[in-house]
Formats: C-alpha cells, structure tokens, sequence
C-alpha cells in the first residue's frame, strides 16, 4: 500500500528476504507441529479462549430479544458492559473482547485473505510478530487499563485508554492514515459508554462515514460493525437496575400477556441464584447446583475467564518484570549483576506459595487483579535467572560486537538483537508458568481467599469439600486439571521444540 | 572447600537480614492491624466526643511494639503543628471529619506516646479552644504515662519494683490533670499550671541529644526490636495464647516433619526405580504410556485429589474406610505405642498419598532424563563393550551418575513440602506448620507469620547451600576453589 511494494527490490534486499524466509522460530514452530498432542493441545487452549470470550452469547439471564406489549428491548447487548449485571473488570473486558474482536477478526480475516498479497510483499513474517506484539500489548494495556478503572469501567477515562489501545491495534491492522479512524472508532467507544458524553455520538458517526467514504480499507468491516452496534445501544442504553428476566416472563404469562423472547442456550447467570441448593445434575442444570443456588456450569464456563485472565496476565507480568531485571543484570555484568543476584537470591529464598498467602490473606478481600499483581510481583525471579544466564552467554557473541560497532544505543542491542536470541528458555518457563499460575489461584481460591466476586473454579471446589456433594468436587476440579494439563502439554512441547537433541 | 562452605555461612548473614526486611516490610505495609477487635472493643466504651485510646489496647500495642514505626523513627522531630492538627482530626473539632480518619488519627496519637508531650502541652498552653485545651489535657494524661517495665517480668530485683512502683505513682499523678471542656476558669488553670511545671521539671525527657536522636532513628522501631529479639533467637510470643512462638513451631513442625519425611523417603523409592525402569525401555510402548501416566499424574491439582479422597473415601459417600481428618485419634492416652503408631499410619495415608504423587511424577521424569543423558556416554559403551552385563551396566555404571540431578533436588524438596502443605493439611485437618501458618495470617499473628516465614526461608537457604555441595561432592569435576 506505500511506495516500497510497488518498487523493484534490490538483490541485497533479496537475499536478506531469503535469510528471513526460515527463521529459528520457523524451524521451532514446526518442531512443535510435528508433536500431535502438543499441537492439539494448543488448539485445546484456543478453544478454551474461544468460550470464555463467547460465554455470555452460551449463558446468560438477559435474553436476546425481549418483547413485550410496551415494545421490543435488547437486554443482552445492553447487559455486556453493565457493571451492575457484570461484577467483575474481567467479564467486562472479554466482553469488550467479544464486541470489538469479532468484527476484528472478520476484518482481518478478509483482509488477509484478499488484501494480503498487495500489501505485504514485503517481508510478511516480521509484519506478522509485529502484529502478534501489538495486538499482545494492546490486550495488556486493556488489561492494566481495567485495572486502572475496574472500579469505574463505565467512566470516561478508562475507555478513553482502551480507545487509545484499540487504536493502536487497527494501526497495525491497518496503514498508518487508518489511525485516525482507529482513534475515531475508539473515541465513539468513549463517548457511548460514558453517559454523559453519548449526545455527541452522532457527531462522532457522521465523522467515521466521512472517513470511511474517503478511503475504503478493511477497517471498514469492523468500523460498519460498531457503528451498528453503537447506534443499536444508544436505542437501548445500558439499563442499572437488576431484572431477573425469566421470573419476570413467568410473571407476564400468568397475567395472561403475551412475552416473545429469545434466551441463550443456558438462561442462568454465573450469579444468579434461586435454584435447590446442593442439586445433583438434571436436565435444566445439567452440572448441577451449588451451596448458593446458582447454577454450576454457568460458574464454571466463567471461570474460564478468571483462571485465563490469571494465567495469562501473571505470567506477562512476571515474564516481563524478569526480563527486564534478567537483561540488564546480564548485559551489564558488575556491579548491577552482583546486585541483581542478591536480590533474586532474597526473593528465591522466602517460599512464594506462603508469601502470597500472606498478602493475599493481609489484603483482606483481594480482587482479581490484586492476585494476579502479587503472583506477578513474588515469581519474576526464575525468569531474571534464565535472561540473565543468556544474556551473559550471548554478550560477548560477534553480532553483539558488530552492533555495538555500528554504534547502535543500548537499549535497541538489547532488546533488538540479544533478546530475541535469549528468548527461547523463557518461553518454556512461561508456558508452564501459566499452569502454575492457574493452580496457584484455584487453591487460593480453595482457601477462602479468592475474589469473591468472580465465578472461581476453586471456589465451586471448595464448597464441594465442605458440603461432601461429588458434583461440586467432579466438575470444577476436572476442569482445572484438564485446562492444567493442556497448557502443560503445550510447554512439553515447546520444550522439545526448543530442544536441539530432539531434532530428527 | 571449608573455605568456601565459611564464605557460603557469611554471605548467608546478610542475606537472611534482607529476607527477614523484605517480609517485615510486606508484612506491616499490609492493610489491616492484629488486635482490630481489641481496638474495636475500646471505641464503643468510651466517650464519643473527646476520648484517649482504650488502655487494653494501648497496652497490646506496647507489649508487641506496634506503636513504633515499622523501620525507622523520626519522631524526635515531631512538630507542633502536626500534634495540632492530629488532635483536632482525633476530636473532629471542625465537625466534618471522616470517621475512618478521626479514629487513624487517635491511633496515631497514642501511638506517637512521650514525643507528642512537646506538641500537647503547647496546645494546652495556647489553643483558644476549650475543647482542645480538654482533650490535650486528656492525652497528656495518657501520653506522658510512663512504661512500667518490669510488670510481666518474674526475675525482677526489689530496687526494679521500686523503680516501678515510681513510675506508677508518677501516672497516677499525672492522671489526675485533666479537665472537661466545661470546666471553670480555675481548675484549668490549675491543670495548665501543674503541665507546665511538669514540663519544665522534667524538661530533659524532651530534649535530644545527636545520639539520642541516632538511637531513636534506627533502634526505637519494630524491625529492630524485632531483630534484637531474634538474635536471642526469642521470636516472641502468639498474639492468640502468649505462648513462645518457638515452641508451638517445634510441636507443629513434629507433624508436619512426620508428613513431609515421609512423603520425601516415598518419592525418591518409587521414583528412582520408575526413572530407570522407563529409560531402559526408552522408546518402547510400556515407557510410552508410563510417561502419559505420569504426566497426567503431575497435572492432578493436588486439593482436588484430596478433596476428592476425602469425599468418596472418608465420608461414607460411598465408602468410609479412612478416618476423616487430624494427625491421629482424639483420645490416644489407652493406646499402647504399635497401635499408636497404626493409628497415625491410617490418619497420614491419604494426606501423603496427596503430597507424594505429583512429586513421583516429576522426580521420576528427572529420573528418566538423567539416565538417558548418560546412557549414550562414551563410558558405558566402553563398559558395554569389554562384556559387562547390561543390569551392572545401568545400575552401577549408569545411573550413579544419571541420578545426581535428583540428590540434588532432595535439599530443594523439603522446604517445597513444608510451603505446599498448606493445602493437604487444611483439607485433611493436620495440625501441622502450614495450617497453623494459614490459620495465623487470617488472625493477623504477626510474630508466628514472621518466624515460619524466616524459618522456611532459612531452610531454603540451608538446602540451597546443601545442594551445591552436594553437586561437589558427587561429581569430582566441580570445584570451589
């Protein structure tokens, strides 16, 4: 789409292309390709992703449709980003997930099967990490965004962040002129979430057409999505009060007055309670109750969430504190490594599980991201370990020497030419680490000293032990363990991958 | 190699030192204070407009050193401004304080003690206000009250006792100059009167000299309170019963010990074996689905399985062939010691069950790889090749050295158990160190958190240390020196 692709390529470019063309992490990846169940594996994980962010189209109260004598409502879109039906930042934020990255991904699926070609001659590979980083990066600044507001998730601010965020996505997806209809599309986000701004929405929807008429680009797609489904909200605007909508239909039908509506495939909510306590499966519950009468699967298909939220941004906060710490105490070597040391070597000693009980429990009632900050904050260290031990191995390596000769500064040697070489050890602790992270929160959870808010899997365990009902033990605990030993699968495979002995 | 393990034990002073600041800081940093009730207690009794802090409370505070800052004490240089300001918050003069804030605010001014004289009597002195001139009053009373330091302390000489009965007599005095706000013009001037003669007598208290002030910065705070306890290897007592927190740590660390040594002396025998057992047939379907096995068995979480043993082996749903949950039987004082020993044998089983398979699992794994690293080595071809039978071959000439990744992993091992026991023994009941530590932090025990944190650390530290010679010790390759 700019100058370069329509020019001839040099031959020097060439062979650079060529060079490109097998990288380490190609060989990697299709090392790991070639072992089946740590392919599958990771396909098992991408398909419990896929249902934490698609949970609430499987299971929610609020119906679809709702219509009554008064006229037609659509409670389920206006419940996703409700913070009085969605307790926790987490829901919220996959909600979010589900709203923009389904149009998302239409956008990019058509963009890459269509556009591909004519956009990205030109070296598609470095293109793609460039587009997995960002999109990373944008999902944790969301994340540390949330956590930010997730007091607050509808106040202006900490959309205006996320807006920035999503920006930045379609920046990648995009070319750089599309940036500013990736900020307007944010911006419209800000302005129909925050109630007070929403009278200038139309303002913001006649600016998008005016930007999406001058230039069609694949945006497009998801830019005519949310532009709908902002329009389809401000109709229906997000509704405080709490409406348990079955009882209410019952209600109307006993009066005699006609209800059409259309329900998700399970009407129960993760919270919503009322059912017999303790109930064993049945065909409306067909996982059961609880102690609290709500009903178990829903509690655990929204678990999913949290124990993925946890897994995951842990392990990104840990790997990325670590890295950090690990590098420069490699690359600089002296002093600062001394120090370093002593450090990891203070934290190492004290028994992480014990150390985040004991903040955990010191909090008092914890939130999610309380306990993902902690698990972040106590297991940085065997990561530090592992760059640090790199970076003192590949500091002294040729193409080190030759990029501080061509007089680049420090921090791009470090993180453009070492550190993509140092990577490999790390993501093999990382992928574990997530498992860790996920069992680390289901015993606490086990504990007592869970965010009570969210829909746990050690939760709904823990009130199986103390109430001796074999559903409440089954269910959430083959869960963990299933999930526990997909992610593990992975990391064996990575392992291997990574592993030059394996190599056949 | 003695020179090193010296160099190791030294370097490890300052280490601990930095563990032990590490947890101090976290621990008292943390929201939320021991001895909340006790506060609480003390709010609802007292008078709602003008009061001081409970005395029970006070008292608690002294007893444990809470009232002093956590690291380092500047209150040598506390103005007379701040106590102002402090004390018209702790009395809500101006009528809009928060609630939460008014009774921080009392909290600090009890907690600031003898340096907040100064700062009082100044506002006694000066304040316009009748309610602030009462209530400074009221907290001279109980600030300038001086410790009684030897009330708990059975050892004490006579001339100790005097020396106490001398303080008490001084807080006796002292507790009778106060005033309500109502007061006539006369009697506050008395009081007014006696503060300032008071103040000026014993002028010296307050006025610090450079070593003082040194004194106070590092020495007057809870960690080095805490630390000069600890070099006496006093890590005081539990707030719940006042017994030495270092023998309820020995009694605890008995059951836990019996747990964890055990469940170390099960993993090393089923693993080794598993280990060599699967690199001997590496490749082969039997060493296949052992390893899917043991994968799985690693990704078990270890309080579902209990959990689930508990329920469907304990509970009579559907058997109840185990006993439920504690160390042993409520009453063992008829038994003789086999049956005692029976006894505990059936209580542990499900408990080590729980701690020892996912560390089979992931032992024998170590195992399976040690092995197979040096099964391909030149040294056991050449033992191969001058006709040793395959079984010595592996036994003695393999697998000696394949398993010293595993002796290395023991000393890691028993400081692992002992923090991850927290769950089996809440789920089972075993009154061992990780309960009594879970149990400990939701009451806020500041002083038991504190010492199984270091001891941990501590044994950590050892196995580390224990490790690395170890290595040493078994492979001649690796050198200190």
């Amino acid at each position: 789409m700019t100058v370069t692709t329509k020019t001839e390529l040099t031959d020097a470019e060439k062979r650079i292309d060529a060079v490109d063309d097998v990288t380490y992490g190609d060989i990697v990846w299709g090392q790991f390709k070639k072992n089946k169940v740590a392919y599958w594996s990771l396909w098992g994980v991408g398909t419990l992703f896929l249902l934490a962010i698609v949970a609430p189209i499987i299971a929610s109260a609020r119906p679809f449709v709702w219509t009554v004598e008064s006229g037609t409502t659509y409670p389920w879109f206006s419940s996703l980003f409700d913070r009085n039906y969605y307790e926790n930042g987490v829901d919220i934020f996959f909600n979010l997930l589900l709203v923009l990255g389904t149009p998302m991904f239409i956008g990019w699926m058509i963009w890459k099967k269509n556009l591909h070609k004519k956009i990205e001659k030109k070296r598609p590979r470095r293109r793609m990490v460039v587009l997995v980083a960002t999109s990373l990066t944008t999902l944790l600044f969301g994340v540390f965004a949330g956590m930010l507001f997730h007091e607050s998730m509808s106040l202006f601010p900490g959309w205006i962040i996320l807006a920035g965020c999503f920006g930045l996505g379609v920046k990648v997806l995009a070319a750089k002129r599309q940036v500013v209809i990736g900020l307007l599309a944010g911006a419209l986000l800000a302005i129909i979430f925050s109630p007070i701004l929403k009278g200038t929405l139309f303002v913001g929807a006649i600016l998008a057409i005016i930007g999406l008429t001058y230039k069609s680009r694949p945006i497009v797609i998801p830019v005519v999505a949310l532009i709908g489904l902002l329009l389809g909200s401000i109709f229906h605007p997000v509704s405080q009060e709490y409406v348990v909508y079955s009882d209410a239909q019952s209600a109307l039908e006993e009066a005699g007055e006609p209800v059409e509506s259309i329900f998700p495939v399970v009407p129960y909510s993760f919270r919503g309670t009322g059912f017999n306590p303790l109930e064993g499966p049945t065909p409306e519950h067909i996982f059961g109750i609880d102690q609290s009468t709500r009903d178990v699967g829903v509690r655990v298909l929204f678990g999913t969430r949290i124990s993925l939220t946890i897994g995951f941004i842990a392990v990104a906060i840990y790997v990325t504190l670590g890295i950090i710490i690990g590098a420069s105490a490699g690359f600089y070597g002296g002093k600062v490594d001394l120090a370093v040391q002593r450090v990891i070597e203070v934290v190492m000693c004290i028994p992480s599980f014990f150390l985040i009980l004991t903040v955990i429990a010191l909090v008092g009632k914890p939130s999610i991201f309380m306990i993902m900050a902690t698990i972040g904050l106590v297991r940085w260290t065997g990561v530090a370990r592992l760059v640090r031990g790199e970076f003192l191995r590949l500091r002294n390596q040729d193409f080190v020497t030759a990029a501080q000769a061509l007089g680049f500064p420090t921090s791009r040697i470090i993180f453009q030419h070492v550190l993509p070489n140092a990577l490999g050890p790390v993501l093999v602790a990382a992928a574990f680490g997530v498992a860790s992270a996920i069992l680390l929160e289901s015993s606490l959870a086990f504990l007592g000293l869970g965010d009570l808010s969210a829909p746990s899997w050690g939760q709904t365990l823990q009130e199986g032990y103390s109430s001796g009902a074999w559903h409440l033990i089954l269910i959430p605990g083959f869960t963990i363990f299933f999930t526990v030993l997909l992610l593990n699968l992975v990391g064996e495979g990575v392992r291997d991958a990574m592993d030059p002995k394996m190599r056949k | 190699m003695g020179k090193y393990i010296i160099k190791r034990i030294l370097l490890m002073v300052p280490t601990f030192f930095a563990i032990s600041l590490l947890i101090f800081v976290v621990m008292r940093l943390a929201p939320g204070k021991p001895g909340a009730d006790l506060a609480a207690g003390g709010e609802a009794t007292q008078d709602a407009q003008v009061g001081t802090q409970n005395e029970a409370y006070t008292l608690f505070k002294q007893q444990f050193s809470l009232d002093k800052p956590v690291l380092l004490n500047f209150r040598f240089l506390l103005g007379e401004d701040e106590v102002q300001e402090t004390l018209s918050a702790a009395i809500d003069l101006s009528g809009e304080t928060e609630p939460g804030l008014q009774i921080e605010s009392k909290d600090i001014l009890s907690d600031w003690g003898d340096f907040a004289v100064p700062g009082l009597i100044n506002v006694l002195q000066t304040s316009e206000d009748p309610t602030m001139r009462s209530a400074s009053s009221k907290w001279l009373a109980s600030n300038a009250r001086q410790r009684l330091l030897f009330l708990y302390d059975r050892d004490s000489t006579t001339e100790d006792r005097t020396a106490d009965r001398e303080r008490e007599q001084h807080n006796q005095m002292i507790s009778a100059w106060t005033f309500e706000e109502d007061a006539t013009q006369q009697s506050v001037a008395a009081v007014t009167d006696s503060w300032a003669n008071y103040y000026e007598v014993n002028q010296e208290r307050w006025t610090y000299s450079t070593i003082e002030k040194l004194n106070t910065l590092f020495i007057d705070t809870q960690f080095s309170k805490y630390w000069s306890n600890l070099l006496r290897l006093d890590f005081g007592v539990s707030h719940l019963d006042k017994r030495p927190v270092l023998d309820k740590m020995m009694e605890k660390l008995s059951y836990s010990m019996v747990l964890s040594i055990s469940t170390i002396f099960l993993i090393y025998l089923f693993s080794v074996p598993l280990g060599i057992w699967s690199a001997v047939n590496h490749n082969t379907i039997s060493d296949r689905v052992m390893t899917i096995f043991l994968f799985i068995l690693y990704s078990l979480p270890s309080f579902w399985v209990g959990a689930m043993l508990l329920n469907f082996l304990t509970r009579g749903t559907p058997f109840a062939v185990l006993p439920t949950s504690g160390f042993s039987s409520l009453d063992t004082s008829q038994m003789t010691t086999l049956a005692y020993m029976k006894d505990i044998a059936w209580h542990c089983i499900l408990p080590i069950i729980c701690m020892t398979y996912a560390g089979l699992a992931a032992l024998s794994r170590y195992a399976r790889t040690g092995l197979l690293d040096v099964i391909r080595s030149d040294y056991v071809r050449t033992a191969r090749a001058k006709g040793v039978s395959e079984g010595i071959v592996i036994i003695k000439h393999a697998a000696r050295n394949g398993m010293i990744p595993l002796l290395t992993l023991m000393a890691t091992l028993l400081p692992a158990l002992i923090g991850g026991s927290v769950v089996i023994e809440f789920i089972f009941g075993i009154p061992g160190i990780g309960q009594w530590m879970f149990q400990s932090i939701q009451l806020r025990d500041y002083n038991v958190v504190m010492a199984v944190l270091l001891i941990s650390s501590v044994l950590t530290l050892i196995g580390m240390l224990l490790a690395d010679l170890a290595y040493a010790l078994v492979d001649p390759r690796i050198s200190f020196e």
